[in-house]
């Protein structure tokens, strides 16, 4: 079964999406209000992935890069570029 | 292909690249000593006569030595982590491309046909068809060759510092001629 992606920029204006519903699966109580999303979240699927497979290689970047297939230099690039990203958008909040 | 050929650092790792690059230094200062090439600035590569088994070898370490030092040095003021070793893989890579370009000499074709244009009458000028097509077709080849070898360069250490501004890639335009000026007068100096 195909997973739906989360969307976390409007379609419409690319603003960022803040949540104003939450449900819960097993009761169907639903909360509203308007949240947020965290930073992490905030990142497209492809990034939120990559700091995920890095958090369970325990942080090792060659471990990393013998996974995907590319060289250590150009894992670390792109763990610099989110780095500078994720601070961007946490000064954003 | 075209990744493999002018971007291999965005897949391969430091270590590889420096094991093929040391491969490709050997191979190519065999074929410079066949050929008759000699290695004489970092952007340089000319033809002589009766050249000394162990002159391309030096001319090739002073290179690599140079536009490391250089290139390193740069690349360290622009990203603290930059790595050595990406930098000396980059470097001993890039430099394939001329060790190629030493081909074009078989047989001293090139070596003579220069030293008899050198000494040809710039007005009266009168070169078989057939010779000057392959003059051609080698300038050609060896202006393709150069290109590589620049893009293999540029690639090699936008991958190993981060290189992303405008100012850090005319900066990085300007160190290479600076380790072109370094090397010319480290041969001056040497030989």
């Amino acid at each position: 079964m195909q997973t739906s992606k989360l969307p976390i920029a409007c379609p419409s204006c690319h603003g960022s999406l803040h949540v104003s519903q939450l449900s819960c699966p097993s009761c169907r109580t639903q909360v509203s209000g308007n949240y947020p999303l965290p930073v992490l979240m905030r990142l497209p699927a492809e990034e939120q992935a990559f700091i995920m497979q890095f958090f369970l290689s325990g942080g090792s970047l060659k471990e990393i890069a013998s996974q995907i297939g590319i060289s250590y230099p150009t894992v670390r690039n792109r763990l610099d570029d989110l780095i500078e990203k994720v601070k961007k958008l946490s000064t954003e909040e | 292909m075209k990744k493999l050929l002018f971007n291999p650092f965005e897949k391969y790792d430091g270590r590889a690249l420096l094991a093929i690059g040391l491969v490709a230094t050997l191979i190519g200062s065999m074929l410079g000593f066949a050929f008759n090439a000699r290695f004489d600035g970092i952007i340089d590569m000319h033809f002589s006569y009766n050249v000394a088994f162990a002159q391309p070898f030096t001319d090739n370490v002073f290179n690599i030595a140079i536009l490391f030092f250089t290139l390193h040095l740069f690349g360290y003021t622009i990203n603290k982590k930059t790595r050595p070793v990406d930098i000396l893989g980059t470097v001993m890579l890039a430099r394939l491309p001329f060790y190629l370009g030493t081909l074009s000499n078989i047989n001293g074709f090139i070596a003579r046909t220069t030293e008899a244009m050198m000494g040809l009458d710039m007005n009266n000028i009168q070169l078989n068809p057939a010779d000057l097509a392959i003059i051609i077709i080698s300038s050609l080849v060896t202006l393709a060759l150069l290109v590589w070898y620049i893009a293999l360069l540029y690639n090699g250490f936008k991958v190993a510092t981060n290189l992303k501004t405008t100012g850090h890639k005319i900066l990085f335009a300007v160190t290479i001629l600076v380790a072109e000026i370094l090397s010319k007068l480290l041969f001056i100096l040497i030989y």
